[in-house]
């Protein structure tokens, strides 16, 4: 499936689509995938691994856990249950033990949903423990709902009551909170009784998606101050998390509980001297090439574009559909540099719109010149990185640089 | 020619919101959202000045219905005034929701208002945190995808800046943003931007003090008792950064709250420059009679003080808001006020900006001597400062004055003049118009080859910038050097180019144009019905919408066929 006119290439590269199964040729693998060894490490660690997960905005995270998730070998390993917390909770005002609310409730759901029985004592305890532990709302009760449905129930009254009444889920927290240590114990049990289970137990792996996307403190306060207790469910865990955590001071802090991290780098176009890394590149040029037809694009407007990406696919894909826009516009038959130069410019005033600070420009020149992150002041360091204006290269040799788009800004 | 009208007749009616960036924007948008029919698209549009948004809707609807792509608007929040304060209505608190049950059944562009406005409402009653609509933004974006929405959504910086830090997944979505100047623009015969705006208020898209004025302003607010003083000329400061970032409500409220305690206070220094900045809001903001208010309240401060430097800056903006208004006689009189102040002051840099101001007046009366002189003065004044787009303006004006007078090798001297600058500075819209002006002098003199070869290069401009209602201009004025040639099949193919852009715009003014043109080739054809049948196309048209000029020319032409 390839763009045979611009009006496609408009249409394939689209900043909104990520890789599904229809799209599948599209994809290209990067040099230096964590995937195999995030892989191996969940089939053969025996520990209950905790990984932290991350990524530039727009590197592909979403794709590459579906890719982990869909792999046979984790399928056929694990007793898999992944969910995004935007569905649970209450994104506005999230908490630890609201993450561990929606755990318990995702792993009770799950075994209820794939017909493991779980033993009658976990079963009344639980049901005892809810009922002590009421939540505002009663709604759901009902003298006639069997043990597990009443579970069930409260479960789902208890997120349901974090994620909508903001007055109703105080009250409910002040109630909950001391009984964390509790819950903690119950999700331990049912992981336990899932992978114990009669009928063929499995390890049970747990995917949280969209943990990267609450503010900086919020992250922060999850797997900085409340690391210790997020990481004491007993079964193996993959968190999304933003950069920010991976990057603060506080890392130390953060790799005592979690000290497996992986980053999805972005493509390593160059190296820190700035020459050109032909196989990075070449992927690149190979992710535009599989969604067009090669004279679409002139091959100088191509490396122009891939250079400007600084490696960063959704970055690249933006550009080609910003210059085939612009190449539309001006009746041209295939992008050439000039509609390149155009979309570029277009994305450096976005940045310069947000770059309105001094304090911002002189860490960026920082950046360029010593390709190291440092900084007095921690916060508006990350929000660079999160803005795109600064470009991680981990894994190996890691470095940083300033977005290729924004140098001229700085006047670098 | 007889009987023909080429671009230095053709004036524009009423406002023009659009400029030549402005149109090239919208057919980006409307070439994305036509090849997003099967996935839907994110797009942000910056502009602050509604007027301006509702012409470039107007003219994205115009443009997407030939796609078979319908608008529809969607008001998140709007913004009002309460007892001196802002107050916002929210309309659709979470849009995210109202998309996923609205999604429409045709192909559809939504034009979303009021982010901006729900930000800041919900910012006001959360406190610190971030506004929730823009946590529903950043994790509900994939309902753009799933319920296949083109969206345009309006913002300003300021919002932009919100977005890609607070909403970085939904920011990270877009296809890409335009940044829209706010004001009109002025087309017909090129002038230089005017004024001692330009030089006392240069824009920058560097605003990087406004946050930390914003910074210092909560601080000095927090402090007891409250320095007054500091507050308002920190407000003054933040009420001219806004206005240079068009965000004009806000600042008009800065300025205001200035001007109150200044006023208070007595500092009648301080409360001058108020006035002057809020004439400059009201002036981008459209609304001349406010403008003018404020800059008669400062004169009146400024000659109670017997501050000349700002004395002759305050005249001159007065000229500027009189010349807006067509009232030529008054424009002048204030002018000559600021550059008599000025002259005794040895203002140079100000000076230069009055002269070639002072040109244009004498040059919209038709007295091209005295704009002659007074461009003249321009140039040598201007010359040793430096600023090369404005001198090449300049070198351009001039070259106009001695081309209606006939003088083509002085203009042609003068144009080449201005084309060297712009070539030196890739100014393209620039170079496209002294290509075409160019290509009028070799014509004028009979040397078709080389007019032909000047405006191709201006049409290769035009067609790269995607500059359609120029590009009418310049296939007509082709289309008359192939007339002139006798090679009426080539003109009337040129010209019927001309016509068919201008029909898409509804350019009527230039319509008339057109219509008159075509039955000029008709005419010479020998096809004297066809031709009449033109005409009475370019009359019906020109009693209602043609200028006066056009009008006679078309009468003119009807008589002399009936002859």
């Amino acid at each position: 499936m390839k763009a045979s006119y611009l009006g496609k290439v408009i249409e394939y590269f689209n900043p909104m689509q990520s890789l599904d199964e229809k799209r599948k040729q599209w994809y290209v693998d990067r040099p230096d995938n964590p995937h195999e060894e995030i892989k191996v490490l969940l089939l053969h660690d025996p520990t209950p691994l905790k990984i932290l997960f991350s990524g530039h905005i727009g590197s592909g995270k979403s794709s590459a856990l579906n890719r982990l998730t869909a792999d046979p070998e984790i399928k056929n390993g694990f007793f898999i249950v992944q969910f995004s917390v935007e569905r649970d909770l209450n994104i506005f005002d999230l908490t630890y033990s609201d993450l561990l609310l929606a755990i318990g409730k995702r792993l009770f759901d799950e075994a209820d949903g794939r017909n493991l029985q779980l033993d009658e004592k976990l079963l009344t305890d639980l049901e005892k423990w809810t009922a002590e532990v009421s939540v505002v709302r009663k709604k759901e009760e009902g003298a006639d709902v069997a043990v597990k449905g009443k579970i069930s129930a409260w479960f789902l009254s208890a997120v349901g009551t974090l994620k909508t009444g903001y007055s109703e889920n105080k009250e409910f927290r002040q109630k909950f909170e001391p009984r964390v240590p509790e819950l903690i114990v119950f999700i331990n049990r049912i992981i336990h009784a899932i992978q114990t289970h009669p009928g063929g137990g499995k390890k049970v792996l747990l995917v949280i998606e969209d943990l990267d996307k609450p503010p900086v403190d919020v992250s922060l306060d999850l797997f900085l101050t409340k690391g210790p207790v997020l990481v004491q469910p007993e079964c193996k865990i993959v968190f999304t998390v933003p950069t920010s955590v991976l990057y603060s001071g506080q890392i130390k802090v953060v790799q005592q509980n979690f000290p497996m991290q992986y980053v999805l780098p972005n493509f390593k176009i160059k190296d820190p001297a700035g020459d050109k890394s032909d196989t990075a590149w070449n992927c690149m040029r190979d992710i535009v090439l599989r969604r067009l037809d090669a004279p679409l694009i002139d091959s100088e407007a191509l490396d122009y574009a891939v250079e400007m990406s600084g490696g960063v696919t959704r970055e690249l894909i933006r550009i080609i559909q910003a210059a085939a826009l612009r190449a539309v516009v001006t009746k041209a038959n295939a992008i050439q540099r000039v509609h390149v130069d155009h979309a570029v410019v277009k994305f450096r005033g976005e940045y310069s719109n947000q770059l309105t600070r001094q304090e911002s420009v002189e860490i960026l020149r920082e950046v360029h010149k010593t390709r190291q992150l440092r900084s007095k002041d921690e916060k508006p360091m990350l929000d660079l990185m999160h803005n795109l204006m600064i470009l991680q290269y981990p894994n190996g040799p890691g470095w940083y640089e300033v977005n290729p788009i924004v140098r001229q800004l700085i006047g670098v | 020619m007889s009987g023909s009208l080429s671009e230095s007749e053709v004036k524009a009616t009423g406002i023009e919101w659009l400029t030549t960036r402005d149109r090239e924007a919208v057919a980006e948008i409307v070439a994305l959202v036509a090849n997003s029919r099967s996935q839907g698209c994110v797009y942000f549009g910056i502009c602050n000045n509604r007027l301006k948004v509702a012409a470039l809707e107007a003219e994205l609807a115009k443009q997407l219905r030939i796609h078979g792509i319908e608008t529809a608007p969607v008001v998140l929040a709007e913004r009002s005034e309460s007892e001196g304060q802002p107050a916002y209505r929210v309309l659709i608190a979470d849009p995210v929701a109202y998309f996923a049950t609205n999604g429409p059944a045709r192909p559809t562009l939504f034009l979303v208002r009021g982010l901006p406005e729900l930000i800041r409402s919900e910012i006001t009653e959360e406190g610190s945190g971030p506004a929730p609509v823009s946590q529903r933004l950043n994790y509900g974006r994939e309902v753009f995808r799933h319920q296949v929405i083109c969206a345009l959504f309006w913002i300003d910086p300021e919002t932009s800046r919100y977005l890609a830090e607070r909403a970085r997944d939904f920011w990270s979505f877009r296809s890409g943003t335009s940044q829209f100047d706010d004001g009109p623009c002025e087309p017909g015969a090129p002038s230089e931007v005017r004024g001692d705006w330009q030089s006392e208020a240069g824009s920058s898209r560097w605003h990087g003090d406004l946050q930390e004025k914003l910074s210092q302003l909560a601080a000095y607010r927090s402090k007891s008792p409250r320095d007054e003083s500091s507050i308002a000329s920190l407000l003054l400061e933040i009420g001219r950064i806004r206005t240079e970032q068009h965000d004009l409500q806000a600042a008009l409220e800065a300025l205001h709250d200035a001007e109150e305690t200044f006023d208070r206070l007595g500092n009648r220094r301080q409360l001058s420059n108020v006035k002057t900045r809020l004439s400059w809001a009201y002036k981008v903001a459209g609304r001349l009679d406010r403008a003018e208010e404020c800059a008669r309240a400062a004169i009146a401060l400024d000659e109670e003080l017997h501050d000349e430097a700002s004395l002759a800056a305050d005249y001159s903006n007065l000229s500027q808001l009189y010349y807006a208004r067509g009232e030529l006689d008054e424009a002048e009189r204030w002018l000559r006020k600021a550059i008599a102040l000025d002259e005794r002051l040895g203002n140079e840099r100000a000076l230069a900006s009055y002269y070639n101001n002072l040109s244009q007046i004498y040059d919209a009366r038709g007295e091209l001597g005295e704009a002659e002189r007074w461009l003249r003065k321009a140039i040598a004044i201007g010359e040793p400062l430096g600023n090369e787009r404005a001198l090449a303006i300049r070198y351009n004006n001039l070259s106009q004055i001695y081309q209606a007078r006939g003088e083509l090798g002085e203009a042609e001297n003068w144009l080449r003049k201005a084309i060297a600058i712009d070539e030196r500075l890739r100014n393209e819209p620039g170079l496209a118009t002294r290509y075409n002006n160019l290509s009028i002098i070799y014509k004028a003199r009979g040397e078709l080859g080389e007019a032909e070869q000047w405006l191709r290069r201006t049409i290769a401009i035009l067609e790269r910038l995607a500059d359609e209602p120029h590009l009418a201009i310049a296939y007509n004025n082709l289309s008359q050097i192939y007339q002139a040639r006798g090679d009426l099949a080539e003109a009337e193919q040129w010209l019927r180019k001309a016509i068919a852009i201008d029909e898409r715009l509804g350019d009527e003014p230039n319509l008339v144009i057109d219509y008159n043109n075509l039955a000029q080739i008709h005419k010479a054809k020998g096809d004297l019905a066809e031709a009449e049948r033109w005409l009475r196309k370019a009359l019906a048209l020109a009693e209602t919408k043609g200028s006066a000029d056009a009008l006679a020319t078309v009468k003119a032409n009807l008589e002399s066929l009936a002859e």
